[in-house]
Protein backbone atom coordinates (compact mmCIF):
# COMPACT_ATOMS: atom_id res chain seq x y z
CA UNK A 1 0.00 0.00 0.00
CA UNK A 2 1.09 3.63 -0.75
CA UNK A 3 2.48 5.89 1.82
CA UNK A 4 -0.49 8.05 3.51
CA UNK A 5 -0.16 11.27 2.24
CA UNK A 6 0.37 14.00 5.10
CA UNK A 7 -0.87 17.52 4.60
CA UNK A 8 2.18 18.66 3.08
CA UNK A 9 2.50 16.31 0.07
CA UNK A 10 -1.25 16.11 -0.47
CA UNK A 11 -0.87 17.25 -4.29
CA UNK A 12 -4.62 18.94 -4.31
CA UNK A 13 -4.43 21.95 -1.42
CA UNK A 14 -3.30 25.06 -3.68
CA UNK A 15 -5.37 23.75 -7.02
CA UNK A 16 -8.32 23.36 -4.38
CA UNK A 17 -7.97 27.07 -2.92
CA UNK A 18 -7.65 28.27 -6.68
CA UNK A 19 -10.48 26.03 -7.62
CA UNK A 20 -12.69 27.53 -4.59
CA UNK A 21 -11.97 31.07 -5.65
CA UNK A 22 -12.61 30.09 -9.22
CA UNK A 23 -15.35 28.20 -9.05
CA UNK A 24 -13.81 25.56 -11.19
CA UNK A 25 -15.01 21.56 -10.48
CA UNK A 26 -13.60 20.46 -7.05
CA UNK A 27 -14.72 17.62 -4.85
CA UNK A 28 -14.03 20.16 -1.69
CA UNK A 29 -16.00 23.30 -0.63
CA UNK A 30 -13.89 24.62 1.83
CA UNK A 31 -10.70 23.04 3.27
CA UNK A 32 -9.53 23.10 6.91
CA UNK A 33 -6.56 25.00 7.94
CA UNK A 34 -3.21 23.20 8.57
CA UNK A 35 -2.96 22.33 11.60
CA UNK A 36 0.05 23.55 13.41
CA UNK A 37 -0.10 20.79 16.30
CA UNK A 38 2.65 17.95 15.65
CA UNK A 39 1.06 14.87 13.66
CA UNK A 40 -1.02 12.45 16.09
CA UNK A 41 0.64 8.78 16.28
CA UNK A 42 -1.66 7.00 18.69
CA UNK A 43 -5.35 6.06 16.72
CA UNK A 44 -6.68 3.79 14.29
CA UNK A 45 -6.43 6.54 12.05
CA UNK A 46 -3.25 8.00 13.56
CA UNK A 47 -2.35 10.69 10.59
CA UNK A 48 -4.41 9.80 8.02
CA UNK A 49 -6.61 12.65 6.24
CA UNK A 50 -10.65 12.44 5.75
CA UNK A 51 -13.03 14.39 4.27
CA UNK A 52 -15.90 15.09 5.51
CA UNK A 53 -19.29 15.36 3.81
CA UNK A 54 -20.38 18.95 4.20
CA UNK A 55 -23.50 18.26 5.36
CA UNK A 56 -22.06 16.35 8.62
CA UNK A 57 -21.29 19.64 11.02
CA UNK A 58 -17.94 20.67 12.20
CA UNK A 59 -17.23 22.97 14.67
CA UNK A 60 -13.36 24.00 13.37
CA UNK A 61 -14.43 27.41 12.34
CA UNK A 62 -15.02 26.09 8.31
CA UNK A 63 -18.65 26.85 7.52
CA UNK A 64 -21.01 23.63 6.65
CA UNK A 65 -23.38 24.96 4.58
CA UNK A 66 -25.04 22.05 2.92
CA UNK A 67 -24.33 22.82 -0.37
CA UNK A 68 -27.05 25.37 0.05
CA UNK A 69 -27.01 29.39 -0.47
CA UNK A 70 -29.69 28.70 3.03
CA UNK A 71 -26.43 27.99 4.92
CA UNK A 72 -23.72 29.66 3.08
CA UNK A 73 -22.33 31.17 5.81
CA UNK A 74 -23.00 28.62 8.46
CA UNK A 75 -20.57 28.10 11.30
CA UNK A 76 -21.60 25.36 13.49
CA UNK A 77 -21.96 25.56 17.26
CA UNK A 78 -21.30 21.95 17.44
CA UNK A 79 -19.75 19.14 15.94
CA UNK A 80 -21.30 15.59 14.77
CA UNK A 81 -20.37 12.46 17.01
CA UNK A 82 -19.52 10.71 13.94
CA UNK A 83 -16.34 13.65 13.39
CA UNK A 84 -15.58 13.71 17.30
CA UNK A 85 -14.89 10.13 16.70
CA UNK A 86 -12.86 10.76 13.68
CA UNK A 87 -10.96 13.27 15.38
CA UNK A 88 -10.29 11.21 18.40
CA UNK A 89 -8.86 8.25 16.56
CA UNK A 90 -5.86 10.70 15.26
CA UNK A 91 -7.25 11.41 11.63
CA UNK A 92 -6.90 14.97 10.27
CA UNK A 93 -10.30 16.59 8.88
CA UNK A 94 -8.79 18.36 5.53
CA UNK A 95 -12.09 19.58 4.00
CA UNK A 96 -15.58 19.28 3.64
CA UNK A 97 -17.09 17.81 0.24
CA UNK A 98 -19.49 18.75 -2.03
CA UNK A 99 -22.80 17.33 -2.31
CA UNK A 100 -26.44 17.62 -3.74
CA UNK A 101 -28.24 20.34 -2.11
CA UNK A 102 -29.36 18.97 1.34
CA UNK A 103 -28.74 15.52 0.17
CA UNK A 104 -31.38 15.76 -2.32
CA UNK A 105 -30.09 14.44 -5.73
CA UNK A 106 -28.28 11.40 -7.45
CA UNK A 107 -25.11 13.44 -9.35
CA UNK A 108 -24.39 15.97 -6.95
CA UNK A 109 -25.42 18.64 -9.89
CA UNK A 110 -27.94 20.35 -7.28
CA UNK A 111 -25.35 22.08 -5.32
CA UNK A 112 -25.44 25.27 -5.01
CA UNK A 113 -22.10 26.12 -4.25
CA UNK A 114 -19.87 24.09 -6.38
CA UNK A 115 -18.96 21.72 -8.79
CA UNK A 116 -17.79 17.91 -9.20
CA UNK A 117 -16.91 16.14 -11.65
CA UNK A 118 -16.23 12.37 -12.06
CA UNK A 119 -12.29 12.55 -12.05
CA UNK A 120 -12.63 9.48 -14.73
CA UNK A 121 -14.25 11.53 -16.83
CA UNK A 122 -14.81 14.95 -16.45
CA UNK A 123 -18.08 15.62 -18.33
CA UNK A 124 -19.70 12.81 -16.41
CA UNK A 125 -21.26 13.16 -13.26
CA UNK A 126 -19.50 11.64 -10.01
CA UNK A 127 -23.10 10.31 -8.51
CA UNK A 128 -24.49 11.54 -5.25
CA UNK A 129 -25.56 12.82 -2.95
CA UNK A 130 -21.65 12.49 -1.61
CA UNK A 131 -20.09 12.93 -5.25
CA UNK A 132 -17.64 15.19 -3.58
CA UNK A 133 -16.60 12.01 -0.90
CA UNK A 134 -16.82 9.73 -4.04
CA UNK A 135 -14.67 12.31 -6.45
CA UNK A 136 -11.97 13.03 -3.61
CA UNK A 137 -11.18 8.98 -2.73
CA UNK A 138 -11.38 8.36 -6.36
CA UNK A 139 -8.95 10.95 -7.41
CA UNK A 140 -6.73 9.93 -4.66
CA UNK A 141 -6.40 13.70 -2.53
CA UNK A 142 -7.82 10.84 0.27
CA UNK A 143 -7.84 7.29 0.68
CA UNK A 144 -10.96 8.22 3.11
CA UNK A 145 -13.89 9.80 3.12
CA UNK A 146 -17.40 10.41 4.98
CA UNK A 147 -20.71 10.75 3.59
CA UNK A 148 -24.52 9.90 4.43
CA UNK A 149 -26.85 7.70 2.68
CA UNK A 150 -30.71 8.36 2.27
CA UNK A 151 -31.53 6.38 -1.30
CA UNK A 152 -28.19 5.39 -2.23
CA UNK A 153 -25.95 8.38 -1.58
CA UNK A 154 -22.67 6.88 -0.84
CA UNK A 155 -23.52 3.37 -2.87
CA UNK A 156 -23.89 5.47 -6.15
CA UNK A 157 -21.28 8.37 -6.01
CA UNK A 158 -18.91 5.01 -5.10
CA UNK A 159 -20.01 2.78 -7.59
CA UNK A 160 -19.60 5.69 -10.50
CA UNK A 161 -16.18 6.41 -8.82
CA UNK A 162 -14.96 3.12 -8.47
CA UNK A 163 -14.24 3.57 -4.72
CA UNK A 164 -15.75 1.63 -2.15
CA UNK A 165 -18.94 2.77 -0.44
CA UNK A 166 -20.80 1.71 3.02
CA UNK A 167 -24.29 2.09 4.28
CA UNK A 168 -24.23 0.57 7.40
CA UNK A 169 -27.66 -0.57 9.43
CA UNK A 170 -29.72 2.57 10.23
CA UNK A 171 -28.95 2.86 14.46
CA UNK A 172 -25.60 1.46 13.31
CA UNK A 173 -24.13 5.47 13.33
CA UNK A 174 -25.15 7.83 15.32
CA UNK A 175 -27.04 11.05 13.50
CA UNK A 176 -26.03 13.72 15.55
CA UNK A 177 -24.45 15.99 13.79
CA UNK A 178 -25.81 15.00 10.49
CA UNK A 179 -27.81 17.84 8.63
CA UNK A 180 -31.28 15.98 9.22
CA UNK A 181 -33.30 15.04 5.72
CA UNK A 182 -34.80 11.90 6.01
CA UNK A 183 -34.84 10.82 9.51
CA UNK A 184 -36.02 7.07 9.11
CA UNK A 185 -34.02 6.22 6.12
CA UNK A 186 -30.31 8.56 6.24
CA UNK A 187 -26.56 7.47 7.93
CA UNK A 188 -23.70 8.40 7.80
CA UNK A 189 -21.71 6.63 5.66
CA UNK A 190 -18.20 5.57 4.84
CA UNK A 191 -16.21 5.62 1.55
CA UNK A 192 -12.63 4.63 0.99
CA UNK A 193 -10.14 2.86 -1.88
CA UNK A 194 -10.58 -0.76 -0.13
CA UNK A 195 -13.14 -2.94 2.26
CA UNK A 196 -10.50 -2.71 4.38
CA UNK A 197 -10.36 0.86 5.18
CA UNK A 198 -13.74 1.21 4.90
CA UNK A 199 -14.33 -1.23 7.77
CA UNK A 200 -11.88 0.55 9.40
CA UNK A 201 -13.91 3.63 8.98
CA UNK A 202 -17.00 1.69 10.46
CA UNK A 203 -15.34 0.28 13.60
CA UNK A 204 -14.42 4.17 14.41
CA UNK A 205 -17.48 5.78 13.97
CA UNK A 206 -19.84 3.30 14.91
CA UNK A 207 -21.94 3.17 18.15
CA UNK A 208 -24.41 4.38 20.76
CA UNK A 209 -24.68 7.62 20.94
CA UNK A 210 -26.90 9.74 24.11
CA UNK A 211 -27.32 12.46 21.59
CA UNK A 212 -29.08 10.46 18.97
CA UNK A 213 -32.45 8.36 20.50
CA UNK A 214 -32.16 6.18 17.21
CA UNK A 215 -28.75 5.12 17.72
CA UNK A 216 -28.58 1.45 18.71
CA UNK A 217 -27.15 -0.08 21.68
CA UNK A 218 -25.96 -2.72 19.48
CA UNK A 219 -22.14 -3.32 20.18
CA UNK A 220 -19.49 -2.82 17.90
CA UNK A 221 -17.63 -5.49 16.64
CA UNK A 222 -14.01 -5.94 15.27
CA UNK A 223 -15.04 -5.30 11.60
CA UNK A 224 -11.03 -5.68 10.62
CA UNK A 225 -10.55 -8.66 12.46
CA UNK A 226 -13.08 -10.22 10.65
CA UNK A 227 -12.85 -9.22 7.46
CA UNK A 228 -10.64 -12.31 6.22
CA UNK A 229 -12.95 -14.93 7.55
CA UNK A 230 -13.54 -15.53 3.67
CA UNK A 231 -17.24 -16.99 2.25
CA UNK A 232 -17.03 -20.77 2.56
CA UNK A 233 -20.11 -21.77 3.89
CA UNK A 234 -22.23 -18.46 3.18
CA UNK A 235 -25.13 -18.30 1.02
CA UNK A 236 -25.56 -15.65 -1.85
CA UNK A 237 -28.74 -14.47 -2.91
CA UNK A 238 -29.29 -13.41 -6.04
CA UNK A 239 -32.80 -11.47 -6.33
CA UNK A 240 -34.90 -12.09 -9.89
CA UNK A 241 -36.41 -8.56 -9.23
CA UNK A 242 -33.07 -6.95 -9.17
CA UNK A 243 -33.31 -6.34 -13.27
CA UNK A 244 -34.57 -2.89 -14.54
CA UNK A 245 -35.49 -1.77 -18.10
CA UNK A 246 -32.20 0.49 -19.25
CA UNK A 247 -29.83 -2.06 -17.03
CA UNK A 248 -26.85 -1.84 -18.76
CA UNK A 249 -25.45 -4.83 -20.35
CA UNK A 250 -22.23 -4.51 -18.96
CA UNK A 251 -23.31 -3.70 -15.09
CA UNK A 252 -25.60 -7.44 -15.49
CA UNK A 253 -22.43 -8.98 -16.60
CA UNK A 254 -20.44 -7.64 -14.03
CA UNK A 255 -22.66 -8.84 -11.21
CA UNK A 256 -23.08 -11.94 -12.86
CA UNK A 257 -18.96 -12.45 -12.70
CA UNK A 258 -19.06 -11.22 -9.30
CA UNK A 259 -21.21 -14.07 -8.48
CA UNK A 260 -19.55 -16.21 -9.82
CA UNK A 261 -16.15 -14.86 -8.29
CA UNK A 262 -18.11 -15.29 -4.72
CA UNK A 263 -18.78 -19.18 -5.61
CA UNK A 264 -15.27 -19.87 -6.76
CA UNK A 265 -14.32 -18.87 -3.70
CA UNK A 266 -16.17 -21.10 -1.54
CA UNK A 267 -20.08 -19.24 -1.39
CA UNK A 268 -23.18 -21.05 -2.49
CA UNK A 269 -25.54 -19.21 -4.81
CA UNK A 270 -29.20 -19.14 -4.99
CA UNK A 271 -32.12 -17.34 -6.65
CA UNK A 272 -34.68 -15.58 -3.97
CA UNK A 273 -37.13 -13.32 -4.55
CA UNK A 274 -37.95 -9.47 -3.45
CA UNK A 275 -41.36 -9.25 -4.38
CA UNK A 276 -42.35 -5.32 -3.42
CA UNK A 277 -38.90 -4.45 -4.95
CA UNK A 278 -41.27 -3.01 -7.92
CA UNK A 279 -42.56 -0.17 -5.60
CA UNK A 280 -39.20 0.78 -3.54
CA UNK A 281 -38.77 3.95 -5.55
CA UNK A 282 -42.39 5.00 -5.03
CA UNK A 283 -42.21 4.35 -1.70
CA UNK A 284 -39.23 5.96 -1.09
CA UNK A 285 -39.89 9.17 -2.78
CA UNK A 286 -43.35 9.64 -0.51
CA UNK A 287 -41.75 8.88 3.01
CA UNK A 288 -38.46 10.72 2.22
CA UNK A 289 -39.84 14.01 0.53
CA UNK A 290 -42.84 14.07 3.57
CA UNK A 291 -39.89 13.64 6.11
CA UNK A 292 -37.68 16.04 4.44
CA UNK A 293 -40.40 18.87 3.93
CA UNK A 294 -40.90 18.54 7.49
CA UNK A 295 -36.82 18.36 8.62
CA UNK A 296 -36.46 21.48 6.39
CA UNK A 297 -39.16 23.37 7.98
CA UNK A 298 -36.55 24.89 10.57
CA UNK A 299 -34.51 26.54 7.86
CA UNK A 300 -37.05 30.04 8.40
CA UNK A 301 -34.44 33.07 8.72
CA UNK A 302 -34.93 33.80 12.39
CA UNK A 303 -32.30 31.72 14.16
CA UNK A 304 -29.62 30.93 11.76
CA UNK A 305 -28.83 30.77 8.05
CA UNK A 306 -29.65 33.32 5.57
CA UNK A 307 -32.33 35.33 6.62
CA UNK A 308 -34.65 37.65 3.69
CA UNK A 309 -34.52 40.25 6.86
CA UNK A 310 -30.49 41.02 6.30
CA UNK A 311 -30.64 40.84 2.52
CA UNK A 312 -31.22 44.37 0.99
CA UNK A 313 -32.94 42.97 -2.13
CA UNK A 314 -35.65 41.47 -0.03
CA UNK A 315 -36.57 44.31 1.93
CA UNK A 316 -39.64 45.62 -0.33
CA UNK A 317 -41.37 42.31 -0.13
CA UNK A 318 -41.15 41.78 3.81
CA UNK A 319 -44.35 43.25 5.87
CA UNK A 320 -45.44 40.33 8.39
CA UNK A 321 -43.78 37.24 9.95
CA UNK A 322 -44.84 34.82 6.72
CA UNK A 323 -43.09 37.12 4.30
CA UNK A 324 -39.86 36.40 6.06
CA UNK A 325 -40.60 32.49 6.31
CA UNK A 326 -41.11 32.90 2.52
CA UNK A 327 -38.78 34.57 0.81
CA UNK A 328 -36.13 33.49 2.89
CA UNK A 329 -37.38 29.99 1.62
CA UNK A 330 -37.46 30.71 -1.82
CA UNK A 331 -34.83 32.32 -2.07
CA UNK A 332 -32.59 30.02 0.00
CA UNK A 333 -33.43 27.03 -1.62
CA UNK A 334 -32.52 25.06 -4.61
CA UNK A 335 -34.96 24.09 -7.47
CA UNK A 336 -34.84 20.31 -6.22
CA UNK A 337 -35.14 21.22 -2.63
CA UNK A 338 -38.00 23.13 -3.11
CA UNK A 339 -40.00 20.13 -5.41
CA UNK A 340 -39.03 17.82 -2.65
CA UNK A 341 -40.55 20.01 -0.45
CA UNK A 342 -43.17 20.33 -2.40
CA UNK A 343 -44.12 16.87 -3.27
CA UNK A 344 -43.61 15.91 0.72
CA UNK A 345 -46.16 18.63 2.08
CA UNK A 346 -48.60 17.41 -0.55
CA UNK A 347 -48.25 13.54 0.62
CA UNK A 348 -48.92 14.85 4.34
CA UNK A 349 -51.35 17.31 3.61
CA UNK A 350 -54.83 16.89 4.70
CA UNK A 351 -56.79 14.10 1.72
CA UNK A 352 -53.84 13.10 1.37
CA UNK A 353 -52.23 11.70 3.86
CA UNK A 354 -54.19 7.74 4.26
CA UNK A 355 -53.18 7.58 0.13
CA UNK A 356 -49.73 8.69 0.12
CA UNK A 357 -47.81 8.54 3.06
CA UNK A 358 -49.61 5.94 5.43
CA UNK A 359 -49.93 3.94 2.39
CA UNK A 360 -46.18 4.22 1.48
CA UNK A 361 -45.17 3.26 5.15
CA UNK A 362 -47.09 0.30 4.66
CA UNK A 363 -45.47 -0.38 1.99
CA UNK A 364 -41.99 0.29 3.46
CA UNK A 365 -43.18 -2.65 6.11
CA UNK A 366 -43.56 -5.20 3.42
CA UNK A 367 -40.39 -3.93 1.69
CA UNK A 368 -38.59 -4.76 4.98
CA UNK A 369 -40.48 -8.08 5.41
CA UNK A 370 -39.02 -9.10 2.21
CA UNK A 371 -35.40 -8.73 3.21
CA UNK A 372 -36.01 -10.63 6.94
CA UNK A 373 -37.75 -13.61 4.70
CA UNK A 374 -35.18 -13.88 2.32
CA UNK A 375 -32.19 -13.60 4.79
CA UNK A 376 -33.92 -17.01 6.35
CA UNK A 377 -32.72 -18.43 3.04
CA UNK A 378 -29.39 -16.50 2.45
CA UNK A 379 -26.23 -14.81 4.20
CA UNK A 380 -25.98 -11.73 2.12
CA UNK A 381 -27.59 -10.59 -1.62
CA UNK A 382 -25.89 -9.70 -4.25
CA UNK A 383 -27.23 -6.87 -7.04
CA UNK A 384 -25.93 -4.46 -9.17
CA UNK A 385 -25.16 -1.37 -7.70
CA UNK A 386 -26.63 1.66 -10.37
CA UNK A 387 -28.53 0.31 -13.66
CA UNK A 388 -26.25 2.52 -15.60
CA UNK A 389 -21.97 3.69 -15.15
CA UNK A 390 -22.13 7.28 -14.57
CA UNK A 391 -24.31 9.54 -17.07
CA UNK A 392 -23.38 12.46 -18.51
CA UNK A 393 -23.45 16.03 -16.85
CA UNK A 394 -27.05 17.75 -17.34
CA UNK A 395 -28.21 14.25 -19.17
CA UNK A 396 -30.80 14.43 -16.22
CA UNK A 397 -31.15 17.57 -14.49
CA UNK A 398 -34.18 18.48 -16.36
CA UNK A 399 -36.59 15.16 -15.93
CA UNK A 400 -36.42 14.40 -12.07
CA UNK A 401 -38.49 11.35 -12.44
CA UNK A 402 -35.34 9.91 -15.03
CA UNK A 403 -33.05 10.92 -12.26
CA UNK A 404 -34.97 9.41 -9.42
CA UNK A 405 -35.11 5.82 -11.31
CA UNK A 406 -31.30 5.79 -10.52
CA UNK A 407 -31.39 4.74 -6.89
CA UNK A 408 -34.30 2.11 -7.98
CA UNK A 409 -31.35 -0.95 -6.90
CA UNK A 410 -30.56 1.12 -3.44
CA UNK A 411 -33.07 2.60 -2.06
CA UNK A 412 -35.22 -0.42 -0.49
CA UNK A 413 -31.57 -0.91 1.89
CA UNK A 414 -33.01 2.32 3.38
CA UNK A 415 -36.56 1.42 3.56
CA UNK A 416 -35.88 -1.66 5.06
CA UNK A 417 -32.65 -0.39 7.32
CA UNK A 418 -30.03 -3.31 6.43
CA UNK A 419 -26.85 -2.49 5.96
CA UNK A 420 -25.43 -2.35 2.07
CA UNK A 421 -21.69 -2.12 0.37
CA UNK A 422 -20.54 -1.07 -3.24
CA UNK A 423 -17.41 -2.26 -4.54
CA UNK A 424 -15.37 -1.91 -7.88
CA UNK A 425 -16.13 -4.57 -9.80
CA UNK A 426 -14.58 -3.76 -13.02
CA UNK A 427 -15.27 -1.11 -15.78
CA UNK A 428 -17.37 -0.52 -19.24
CA UNK A 429 -16.02 -0.09 -22.74
CA UNK A 430 -16.05 3.54 -22.13
CA UNK A 431 -13.21 2.57 -19.22
CA UNK A 432 -16.13 3.60 -16.48
CA UNK A 433 -15.98 2.17 -12.90
CA UNK A 434 -18.80 -0.38 -12.24
CA UNK A 435 -19.83 -0.67 -8.84
CA UNK A 436 -21.92 -4.31 -7.61
CA UNK A 437 -23.75 -4.23 -4.09
CA UNK A 438 -23.92 -6.63 -1.35
CA UNK A 439 -26.77 -6.42 0.99
CA UNK A 440 -26.81 -7.70 4.86
CA UNK A 441 -29.16 -8.30 7.28
CA UNK A 442 -29.66 -5.90 10.09
CA UNK A 443 -26.41 -5.60 11.57
CA UNK A 444 -24.92 -7.55 9.11
CA UNK A 445 -22.40 -5.81 8.47
CA UNK A 446 -19.11 -8.13 9.19
CA UNK A 447 -20.81 -10.78 6.54
CA UNK A 448 -21.12 -8.00 3.74
CA UNK A 449 -17.41 -7.11 4.84
CA UNK A 450 -16.32 -10.26 5.01
CA UNK A 451 -17.71 -11.21 1.38
CA UNK A 452 -16.95 -7.83 -0.31
CA UNK A 453 -13.21 -8.40 0.81
CA UNK A 454 -13.07 -11.94 -0.10
CA UNK A 455 -14.10 -10.46 -3.68
CA UNK A 456 -11.68 -7.80 -3.73
CA UNK A 457 -8.80 -10.13 -3.07
CA UNK A 458 -9.50 -11.84 -6.52
CA UNK A 459 -9.51 -8.96 -8.78
CA UNK A 460 -7.42 -5.26 -8.74
CA UNK A 461 -9.94 -2.88 -10.19
CA UNK A 462 -9.75 -1.08 -6.91
CA UNK A 463 -6.16 -0.25 -7.22
CA UNK A 464 -7.02 1.04 -10.80
CA UNK A 465 -6.73 5.23 -10.77
CA UNK A 466 -8.38 7.96 -12.93
CA UNK A 467 -6.15 8.95 -15.69
CA UNK A 468 -4.74 12.12 -14.64
CA UNK A 469 -4.82 15.34 -16.56
CA UNK B 1 -52.48 12.47 -11.70
CA UNK B 2 -52.76 16.42 -12.72
CA UNK B 3 -52.06 19.00 -10.98
CA UNK B 4 -53.56 22.33 -11.42
CA UNK B 5 -51.34 25.62 -10.77
CA UNK B 6 -53.57 26.40 -7.84
CA UNK B 7 -52.73 22.72 -6.22
CA UNK B 8 -49.17 23.61 -6.52
CA UNK B 9 -49.84 27.59 -5.18
CA UNK B 10 -51.95 25.57 -2.21
CA UNK B 11 -49.35 23.29 -1.18
CA UNK B 12 -46.33 26.45 -1.78
CA UNK B 13 -48.37 28.14 0.72
CA UNK B 14 -48.09 25.51 3.49
CA UNK B 15 -44.42 25.18 2.90
CA UNK B 16 -44.09 28.87 2.75
CA UNK B 17 -42.06 29.06 -0.32
CA UNK B 18 -42.82 31.71 -2.60
CA UNK B 19 -43.01 30.34 -6.45
CA UNK B 20 -43.39 32.90 -10.08
CA UNK B 21 -45.52 31.58 -12.57
CA UNK B 22 -42.46 30.08 -14.17
CA UNK B 23 -42.07 28.07 -10.93
CA UNK B 24 -45.95 27.00 -10.91
CA UNK B 25 -46.02 25.90 -14.25
CA UNK B 26 -42.72 23.82 -14.10
CA UNK B 27 -43.57 22.51 -10.52
CA UNK B 28 -47.28 21.65 -12.21
CA UNK B 29 -46.16 19.45 -14.42
CA UNK B 30 -43.13 17.70 -13.02
CA UNK B 31 -44.60 16.81 -10.00
CA UNK B 32 -47.69 15.81 -11.79
CA UNK B 33 -45.58 12.95 -13.56
CA UNK B 34 -43.94 12.01 -10.19
CA UNK B 35 -47.40 11.71 -8.32
CA UNK B 36 -48.92 10.02 -11.21
CA UNK B 37 -45.95 7.43 -10.76
CA UNK B 38 -46.18 6.74 -7.23
CA UNK B 39 -50.12 6.32 -7.25
CA UNK B 40 -49.27 2.84 -8.70
CA UNK B 41 -48.81 2.15 -4.92
CA UNK B 42 -52.63 1.97 -4.40
CA UNK B 43 -52.64 -1.55 -5.86
CA UNK B 44 -50.70 -2.66 -3.49
CA UNK B 45 -52.10 -5.27 -1.38
CA UNK B 46 -51.30 -3.96 2.81
CA UNK B 47 -53.92 -5.80 4.52
CA UNK B 48 -51.48 -7.71 6.04
CA UNK B 49 -49.63 -4.91 7.50
CA UNK B 50 -52.17 -2.07 7.47
CA UNK B 51 -51.50 -0.95 11.34
CA UNK B 52 -48.28 -0.79 11.14
CA UNK B 53 -46.02 2.28 10.83
CA UNK B 54 -43.89 1.66 13.14
CA UNK B 55 -40.08 1.90 11.38
CA UNK B 56 -36.73 2.07 13.14
CA UNK B 57 -36.00 -0.80 15.45
CA UNK B 58 -37.73 -0.14 18.83
CA UNK B 59 -34.90 1.79 20.80
CA UNK B 60 -35.91 2.86 24.40
CA UNK B 61 -33.18 5.39 25.25
CA UNK B 62 -34.52 8.17 27.30
CA UNK B 63 -32.43 10.93 28.32
CA UNK B 64 -32.62 11.94 32.14
CA UNK B 65 -34.93 14.37 33.21
CA UNK B 66 -32.17 17.09 34.44
CA UNK B 67 -31.58 20.09 34.23
CA UNK B 68 -28.48 20.80 32.96
CA UNK B 69 -26.63 24.66 32.98
CA UNK B 70 -24.90 25.28 29.39
CA UNK B 71 -22.25 27.66 29.21
CA UNK B 72 -21.80 27.98 25.30
CA UNK B 73 -25.15 30.51 24.97
CA UNK B 74 -23.41 32.60 22.65
CA UNK B 75 -21.67 30.21 20.67
CA UNK B 76 -25.62 29.07 20.41
CA UNK B 77 -26.76 32.70 19.13
CA UNK B 78 -24.11 33.82 17.35
CA UNK B 79 -25.73 32.95 14.23
CA UNK B 80 -28.74 35.05 14.89
CA UNK B 81 -29.61 36.88 11.92
CA UNK B 82 -31.23 39.79 13.87
CA UNK B 83 -30.79 40.45 17.60
CA UNK B 84 -31.39 42.88 20.05
CA UNK B 85 -29.79 41.69 23.63
CA UNK B 86 -30.71 38.89 24.81
CA UNK B 87 -33.68 39.07 22.61
CA UNK B 88 -33.98 37.41 19.08
CA UNK B 89 -36.10 40.34 17.00
CA UNK B 90 -38.65 38.87 14.46
CA UNK B 91 -41.66 40.87 12.74
CA UNK B 92 -44.98 41.04 14.59
CA UNK B 93 -46.42 37.57 15.67
CA UNK B 94 -49.98 39.27 16.02
CA UNK B 95 -50.72 41.70 12.94
CA UNK B 96 -53.62 44.38 13.57
CA UNK B 97 -56.95 43.20 12.15
CA UNK B 98 -55.97 39.35 12.84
Amino acid sequence: MNKTPTKTDLAVPDAIATAMSARLPSPYLHQAEPSPAKPVTEGLLAGRAVAVKDSLVTDDGVPTTAASKILEQFVSPYEATAVRKLREAGAEIIGKTNLDEFAMGSSTENSALGVTVNPWDESRVPGGTSGGSAAAVAAGSVDLAIGSDTGGSIRQPAAFCGAVGLKPTYGRISRYGLIAMASSLEQIAPVARTVEDAARLLGVIAGADPNDATSADEPVPDYLAMLKNGVKGLTIGLPKEYVAPGLQPAVAAATEQAGQTLKEAGATLKEISLPHTEHAIATYYIVMAAEASSNLARYDGIRYGYSAQTDKTAAAELHDLEDVYRETRSRGFGPEVQRRIILGTYVLSAGYYDAYYKKAMQVRRLIRRDFERAFADCDVILTPTTPTTAFLRGEKVDDPLQMYLNDIFTVTANLAGIPGISVPAGFDDAELPIGVQLLGPHFGEEKILRAAYAYEQHHDWHTKRPPTN
Amino acid sequence: MELSQADVAAVAKLARLGLTSQDLELYKTQLSEVLGYVAALQDVDTSEVADELKTAQPNAALADDTAVTRQDTERLVAGVPQREGAYIKVKAVFTSGA
